[in-house]
């Protein structure tokens, strides 16, 4: 098909050359997804550590010390190194295929942005071996622990967020430059598909607040080396603000974290209930009343620090708004499967376990967001319950469900469909078991971050470890899933792969060949995402 | 010509990419912006029980007639309340800080002087800031301080022993749901001075 020779060099260069130097969007995209594996590898064993040392009360393995660096790091990595590379990458694979893009609009940065991260991610490792010990602040990294009070290693760990601070940020315009000058003749904003709908308005996220993450850990540096008093209420700084822009940024960024997941569920469900997405307007108008209510809720992650009730009352209000447009969404997927004809893949299976799952991350989102409740549930592990059912069945759970979608178009071969199955129900039960009793001994009263317990909550932590190992350890048949398909073993898979797949991406062949749609595609035979022509 | 259509083809994505680079630097600097903006935001509604730094210049005599005057409109006596005073510390600190009294029964609109004293045992001059806090936060705004130690640094010579005197009232028309207020002291020794060697 791509035999035609033009002034670009339409193969790969061989060798390492090609992953270098390559500006092609299929292949940043690979290596963003491989990245993304490795650092979930990583950072599922160091949850491992932690489940392990809490699997009875008492300290057995490792010291609180070297405790607080594996929570502190599990957490960088996971959030930064895992579930962010992985939707850049599905981005750089999908997005051009999916707009009838020949690359992504800054093929350079592109490859820029990539190379980046296994720097900043070496020099965040590379504090484990450091004296003094890697960062043990948490993953929030709240100012004084992490400045009058932290290991030397703090300022590695500063420099290494300003890389991925850059990275993530050029990620972001490219994605942007992208969707809004290389759509293909004919397709509107309207005609967009979901996934690269919800990514334009992360990638507006992105932009927003990515740099004020980079300037709160700029104060950080500028407070432990260059004596200013950002945070140190000694020399007139303040502590709390350090918490205020923390979470201006961070609370964006746990919606950076799922509507790219929301994107790729409002594939996968059409194309198994063989029906077109319910509600196509009203899941756009909802993604983006959620990126506008994540600026002004920040404070719901600080009730306890003692603000006036009517900032509380405030925040109460504007979070549980969220629900609204979640529960749009919720609703949306839910009656796309409402009279189709359903088949129950990997990638389906996935999905229903994504919806079922982030709906009870979200409700226990809701209850956290009623201030006076929230005194009680603060810092405990129903906070940890809370987040990991939105993050691991609820975004990690999509990603898994869009590698095994689009992994046939990627690779050309079909996966091992009855391993899937079996990586799926592992996968399901591990997680439950890991995490839904900690909702249980959060209520209870545990506190997060802590390496030993009180006796009464023995019971629930064995269960949550043995959950846990089942959990991380199922991982292993996802990985030699994607190896055997890497390595071409299994059935080629069709152009269409799915029966009821619908879009650009799938009008093309399987493996997609290295140039696609150097020429625009021709809309007029596709149907759009609202089912109409 | 050519040349000209490609320029003028060009411009819009790079109109979109000037926009998208100048974007971050601007979030970038409202990162720092949002330091000044809460100050200010703090200021304004009396949050987080910080107060003025800087002392009231009031005269007894007048402000007192005119808070009686206030509380003759609003039907608002004097009336009493409780003030403790607390001074924070941590074990790191080597310096001793002790207010004189523990509380004081305070009647509104009148003027009262307490003292706390501060204690430098080591051999070599230190200076001090101090952080006042009030709390509850929201009844910052009645009390009134016309002298503090908090409004300089205060330096003290080796084994040197100061008592700090605060001069402050109650105004008329604070709401009579605070019947005890606490004003908190944190003492810090100035960086450069102490903390160099620790660093």
């Amino acid at each position: 098909m791509t035999t035609m020779t033009s002034e670009h060099s339409s193969a790969p260069a061989t060798g390492i050359r090609r992953w270098l130097y390559t500006t092609n969007h299929k292949d940043i995209g690979s290596m963003y997804l491989i990245f993304s594996l490795v650092m979930l590898l990583i950072g599922g064993s160091m949850a491992l550590l932690i489940r392990s040392e809490l699997f009875q009360p008492g300290l057995q393995l490792m010291q609180p010390e070297f405790f607080n660096q594996m929570t502190t790091l599990h957490g960088i990595i996971m959030v930064f190194g895992a579930i962010m590379p992985a939707f850049v990458g599905m981005a750089n694979w999908l997005i051009p295929m999916m707009v009838g893009a020949p690359d992504m609009a800054l093929p350079r940065i592109n490859n820029w942005s990539f190379w980046l991260l296994p720097f900043a991610f070496g020099m965040v490792l590379s504090t484990l071996f450091m004296e003094g010990g890697a960062p043990n602040f948490g993953w929030t990294f709240y100012a004084p622990l992490s400045t009058t009070y932290a290991p030397p290693s703090v300022t590695f760990f500063i420099f290494s967020v300003h890389i991925m601070g850059i990275s993530s940020v050029m990620g972001a315009v490219n994605v942007i430059a992208t969707i809004m000058n290389m759509r293909a003749p004919g397709m509107n904003y309207m005609k967009m598909p979901m996934f690269v709908w919800t990514w334009l308005i992360t990638a507006f996220l992105l932009l927003a607040v990515m740099p004020v993450l980079a300037g709160v850990v700029t104060m950080m540096l500028m407070d432990i080396h260059f004596a200013t008093s950002f945070f140190d209420a000694a020399g007139g700084g303040d502590p709390v603000m350090f918490q205020h822009i923390f979470w201006f940024f961070g609370h964006p960024e746990v919606y950076i974290m799922i509507l790219p997941a929301f994107g790729i569920v409002s594939h996968i469900i059409p194309t198994f209930a063989r029906k077109p997405l319910f509600g196509y307007h009203s899941m756009v108008i909802a993604t983006s009343s959620i990126a506008f209510l994540s600026f002004i809720v920040w404070a719901h992650h600080m009730f306890t620090v003692g603000m006036p009730l009517v900032g509380e009352l405030f925040f109460m209000y504007s979070t549980m708004l969220i629900a609204v447009p979640t529960g749009v969404k919720v609703f949306n997927w839910v009656a796309t499967m409402f009279r189709g004809s359903m088949t129950f893949e990997t990638p389906m299976l996935f999905s229903i376990a994504f919806v079922v799952l982030f709906t009870i991350g979200g409700l226990s989102g809701l209850m956290l967001a009623i201030a006076p409740a929230d005194f009680q549930y603060h810092d405990t592990y129903f906070v940890v319950a809370h987040f990991h059912y939105v993050l691991v069945p609820g975004a990690l759970f999509s990603i898994i469900a869009g590698v095994y979608f689009w992994i046939p178009k990627w690779t050309g071969v079909m996966y091992n469909e009855s391993m899937g199955k079996f990586h799926f129900w592992l996968s399901f039960i591990g997680v439950n078991l890991t995490f839904f009793p900690m909702h249980f001994i959060g209520l209870a009263g545990m506190p997060r971050r802590i390496p030993d317990y009180a006796l009464q909550f023995a019971d629930f932590n064995m269960v949550a470890s043995i959950g846990a190992f089942l959990f991380g350890l199922s991982q292993l048949i996802f990985v030699y899933n994607i190896i055997q398909c890497i390595r071409q073993r299994g059935c080629p898979a069709s152009p269409q792969v799915w029966e009821g797949a619908e879009g650009l991406e799938w009008t093309v062949d399987s493996p997609a060949p290295y140039h696609t749609f150097q020429t625009p595609p021709n809309l007029d035979n596709l149907r759009s995402p609202t089912g109409h022509n | 010509m050519k040349a000209e259509q490609q320029a003028q083809r060009k411009s819009p994505e790079s109109r979109l990419l000037i926009k998208l680079v100048l974007f971050p630097c601007l979030m970038f600097g409202f990162g720092f912006l949002l330091i000044p903006l809460y100050d200010v935001f703090c200021d304004i509604t009396g949050l987080n029980g910080k107060f003025d730094l800087s002392p009231s210049i009031i005269d007894t005599q007048s402000s007192i007639q005119s808070d009686t005057l206030l509380s003759s409109q609003q039907g608002v006596a004097s009336h009493k309340v409780i003030l403790q005073f607390t001074s924070a510390s941590d074990q790191q600190d080597v310096w001793k800080f002790q207010p004189a009294a523990s509380q004081l029964e305070v009647m509104t609109g009148q003027q009262y002087k307490t003292h706390f004293t501060l204690h430098n045992p080591t051999n070599a001059v230190m200076e001090f800031t101090s952080i006042p806090s009030i709390s509850p936060g929201l009844a910052a705004e009645y009390l009134i301080k016309t002298e503090c130690f908090c409004f300089q640094k205060q330096i003290l010579q080796a084994g040197e022993k100061v008592e700090m005197p605060v001069v402050f009232q109650l105004r008329n028309d604070i709401p009579k749901d605070y019947k005890k207020l606490t004003l908190a002291y944190r003492i810090y020794a100035t960086p450069y001075r102490s903390t160099a060697n620790v660093r």
